[in-house]
């Protein structure tokens, strides 16, 4: 054990046996980056700080620099109006007015019911979404319904959306696709009261873009 | 790859531009489901509004200047601690809000970002960190577990405080598991506009 | 678990050794050692508390130290600031519904915890995951090794005063989050291994923009913070030879991961008792020399190198097993798919029992570790045929490291708390659960 100097007679607190070198296989490997590199004594050019902080500010100032460029080259794309598939030098988002681009498009977020055309939920509160869901967040009143083509609809259907934890297990549960995550993650409120869903806010969700016919699924045929 | 780092309009509430959507992998795994709430909502959810009231134009410019200088306190207690760390970083960059300067010490912050379960070991701690603060001070509750104890609050549970509004008054509150950068920031945007309508008590 | 572990001779731990246990105050018991003899003066000597929330200490976790003028002499380190009692919530879950608590675990790399628990449930079960799944899950935790160290290495370095490697770090590693995100639909608590399988498929797309990310982005990243820290003075004074352990004693300690390994031990579970598909690529086990600080810098930044290594070798693998299944066709613990559930009365009904009432494990308990971002990652369950897990053990590796902290901080310095801590990367929900 290389003594340091700094702090001697603290070491080897434990007597137990001196493992030998060759007890355990590891390998001192050179890298595609760098080697291992840790030697006892500084070399003289380190010793004399200047030399690697001027190295280093060249690191960051190169990299200023190309940003800058890069930049500016995506201005005069930007102005010919091919900005948004020209690469930008600087990473920040400008968030609240531009989304970032690779905004993930299956990111788990507000939940929403889907819906029968005639506007009630899809939904039969068969309660699979509140049993799975880990945080128990999910709580529902299920009432019969007057048409006897649907057995049962939920008369409350309430998503304590403090306490949710986004993890998509209800819309995997679901055997009705009747609940969704969306991408939207806008759910600041002032109160806490304000922060269980309802079924009526829920059901205020409408489709801008209909991608596929399991939003408005209608009356499916059965199949039974 | 089509995804290249260039701004994009936010004119759509949520998600990437169709266009862009359309080179994402899985696609067919699950359905990108956009849209938005049409119906105004009963519960008055919307935020914002004009409901101060100004003494004077000092007040005002007052409220402006704290609005635009939150610094909030290097306070992190679990998992949203990272996602905090992520939007200081230069990706989201709070500076842009002024919100980016992370005090070490309670006595230079304004505003208690509480980022994480809260266990009752822990509790006294906030509190007195709270009370250290000086006094236009304001708290943010992000992520479930501050909000209401979030995913470890079940029947058998001994261990945390259900909700960072038992400790300190809280003003904001953001949902997530943890909350995005994103929301994050739309978090300290509802904060400023709390703050520079200059409103003494919860709307 | 290894071949190379001592046999004769077990290691005593002769805690009175180099110091002795002394309690100081109403619950507080420190370790404290005397410098210059059993007679040392002790009316010089300071008690300082630092933590739960200090700069020095980027997580909630308190210490109580004991400094003569300097030099550190006592140190006991209380931890639990943040128990939410993991173990227990794991009972009173399915072995699904847990999975979302082990993201809550290592909430750098919450994709390992994810594998690490569902891989010990699969054995409880004793089915294998397919081919497929272990590739892409070996691919996962490998991507989520390299997000652990740019957090933990971004943030030690921010502490020590350099605040350009956080920046570059914290911005590869988001683009790494994101796109991680775009296949398991969260940043941070990606909830994406199930038992049996995955959650979503990953497709070639994807596989292109990672390759993408690492040359574009991480590589250069990582060689421009070599170039700004590696040689330069002020971090060389803070790191090198500061918080130095031997073998010896991280060995006895039950140390594992980065901090085992810097002591030139090269002990990693993906290479001794290799899970998933470790065992079909070639990788090296970087190690260092002295145990000190630096060696960790050098250990995660060569790991991450390893990792790109293994992520490419990976890479054609995967493509290469393109459209085979990625979950186990086993109706005990796999959803059915969901066209089947909508049309088919068999396929609800077991959709149905699986959600009500969990995979049900036969009679028995398994032992799983996988090799986290910082150590040695183990869960132990025991099952009683139900659905929920009797007994469920998680074995930390920040917890084990933070106990041989004494070790690397008894003679140091205040200001080496600091590198210290940030190099040991303790991160609160695995350490206190």
């Amino acid at each position: 054990m290389t003594d340091f100097g700094r702090n001697p007679g603290f070491r080897n607190l434990v007597d137990g046996p001196v493992l030998p070198e060759s007890a355990y296989p590891g390998e001192f490997t050179e890298g595609e980056i760098v080697t291992y590199y840790n030697p006892e004594k500084m070399t003289w050019v380190e010793r004399m700080y200047i030399p690697y902080v001027l190295s280093g500010l060249a690191i960051t100032a190169g990299r200023f620099f190309s940003n800058m460029a890069q930049w500016a080259v995506w201005f005069f794309a930007w102005i010919r109006g091919k900005g948004a598939e020209t690469k930008r030098g600087t990473v920040t988002i400008y968030y609240p007015e531009e989304q970032r681009p690779d905004f993930s498009p299956v990111n788990r977020g507000k939940h929403i019911l889907t819906q029968r055309p005639s506007g009630d939920p899809q939904c039969v509160a068969c309660y699979m979404c509140a049993t799975a869901c880990p945080a128990f967040c999910i709580h529902i009143v299920a009432g019969e319904h007057p048409d006897p083509q649907i057995e049962k609809y939920p008369v409350r259907f309430d998503i304590e959306i403090d306490k949710c934890i986004f993890c998509g297990y209800c819309e995997e549960a679901c055997p009705v696709d009747a609940i969704r995550l969306t991408t939207d993650v806008h759910l600041v409120d002032y109160k806490r009261q304000r922060m269980v869903y309802d079924k009526d806010f829920l059901l205020t969700w409408k489709p801008t873009v209909v991608e596929d016919e399991h939003i408005y699924p209608g009356d499916r045929p059965r199949e039974d | 790859m089509a995804i290249e780092d260039g701004p994009t309009t936010n004119e759509e509430d949520s998600g990437p531009a169709p266009g862009e959507a359309a080179s994402q992998p899985n696609q067919d795994a699950l359905p990108i489901v956009q849209g938005e709430h049409v119906a105004p909502d009963p519960s008055g959810r919307s935020a914002g509004g004009s409901g101060g009231f100004q003494l004077a134009v000092l007040d005002d410019l007052l409220n402006q200047a704290r609005a635009r200088s939150l610094w909030p306190l290097t306070f992190g207690l679990a998992c949203c601690a990272i996602e905090m760390m992520a939007a200081g970083a230069s990706r989201f960059d709070l500076d842009r809000f002024g919100a980016g300067v992370f005090r070490p010490s309670p006595r230079q912050a304004d505003v208690m970002i509480l980022a994480g379960t809260i266990s009752r070991k822990m509790a006294p701690t906030i509190q007195a960190l709270w009370d250290q603060m000086p006094a236009p001070k304001w708290g943010i509750a992000m992520g479930g577990c501050t909000i209401s104890g979030g995913p470890f609050k079940y029947p058998a549970q001994y261990a945390i405080v259900e909700g960072g509004d038992e400790l300190i008054p809280i003003d904001v509150y953001i949902p997530g598991c943890p909350p995005r950068p994103e929301a994050l920031i739309q978090g300290i945007l509802l904060l400023e506009e709390k703050i520079k309508a200059g409103r003494k008590f919860d709307q | 678990m290894s071949a190379g572990m001592p046999t004769e001779g077990s290691p005593t731990l002769p805690y009175t050794q180099g110091g002795e246990f002394v309690t100081v105050g109403e619950g507080l018991c420190i370790r404290r050692i005397y410098p210059e003899g059993e007679d040392s003066d002790l009316s010089a000597r300071t008690m300082i508390n630092i933590g739960p929330s200090h700069p020095a200490m980027h997580g909630t976790i308190r210490m109580v130290v004991e400094l003569d003028g300097e030099t550190i002499v006592g140190v006991d380190v209380i931890p639990g600031y943040l128990h939410r009692g993991f173990e227990k919530e794991c009972e009173h879950h399915t072995y699904h519904q847990a999975i979302p608590y082990t993201d809550r675990l290592n909430y750098c790399s919450p994709l390992i915890n994810n594998f690490g628990w569902v891989e010990t449930v699969e054995k409880l079960f004793e089915v294998e995951a397919t081919r497929r799944t272990q590739l892409i899950r070996t691919y996962m935790s490998e991507v989520s090794r390299i997000t652990d160290h740019l957090t933990c290495l971004g943030a030690a370095l921010m502490e020590l005063g350099a605040l350009t490697p956080f920046l570059y770090m914290i911005e590869v590693r988001d683009w790494l989050w994101e796109h991680i995100a775009n296949v398991s639909g969260a940043r941070l608590t990606q909830t994406y291994a199930r038992v049996g399988g995955l959650a979503r498929d990953v497709t070639d797309e994807w596989l292109d923009r990672c390759e993408h990310l690492y040359v574009e982005e991480l590589i250069p990243k990582l060689r421009d913070v070599h170039g700004l820290v590696d040689h330069n003075r002020i971090f060389i004074d803070r790191m090198r030879g500061v918080g130095v352990i031997s073998r010896e004693d991280a060995v006895s300690y039950g140390v594992t991961g980065p901090v085992l390994r810097s002591t030139g031990v090269g002990l990693d579970v993906r290479k001794y008792a290799p899970y998933s598909a470790y065992g079909d690529v070639s990788f090296e086990v970087p190690i260092g020399k002295y145990g000190d600080n630096y060696d960790r810098y050098f250990v995660r930044m060569r790991e991450m190198e390893e990792s790109i290594r293994i992520c490419r070798q990976l890479d054609p693998m995967i493509r290469a097993t393109n459209g085979e299944p990625i979950v186990v066709d086993d109706a005990r613990m796999t959803l059915p798919d969901k066209k089947e559930v909508y049309s088919n009365i068999e396929a609800l009904m077991n959709h149905f029992k699986l959600i009500m009432e969990g995979p049900r494990p036969p009679k028995g308990e398994a032992y799983h570790a996988v090799e986290g971002a910082n150590g040695e990652l183990g869960f132990y369950l025991v099952s009683d045929g139900t659905g929920l897990p009797y007994k469920a053990r998680c074995r930390p590796p920040s917890f084990v490291n933070m106990g041989a902290i004494h070790l690397m901080l008894l003679g140091s310095q205040v200001a080496d708390i600091v590198p210290v801590f940030g190099q040991i990367n303790m991160i609160g929900g695995e350490c206190d659960r």
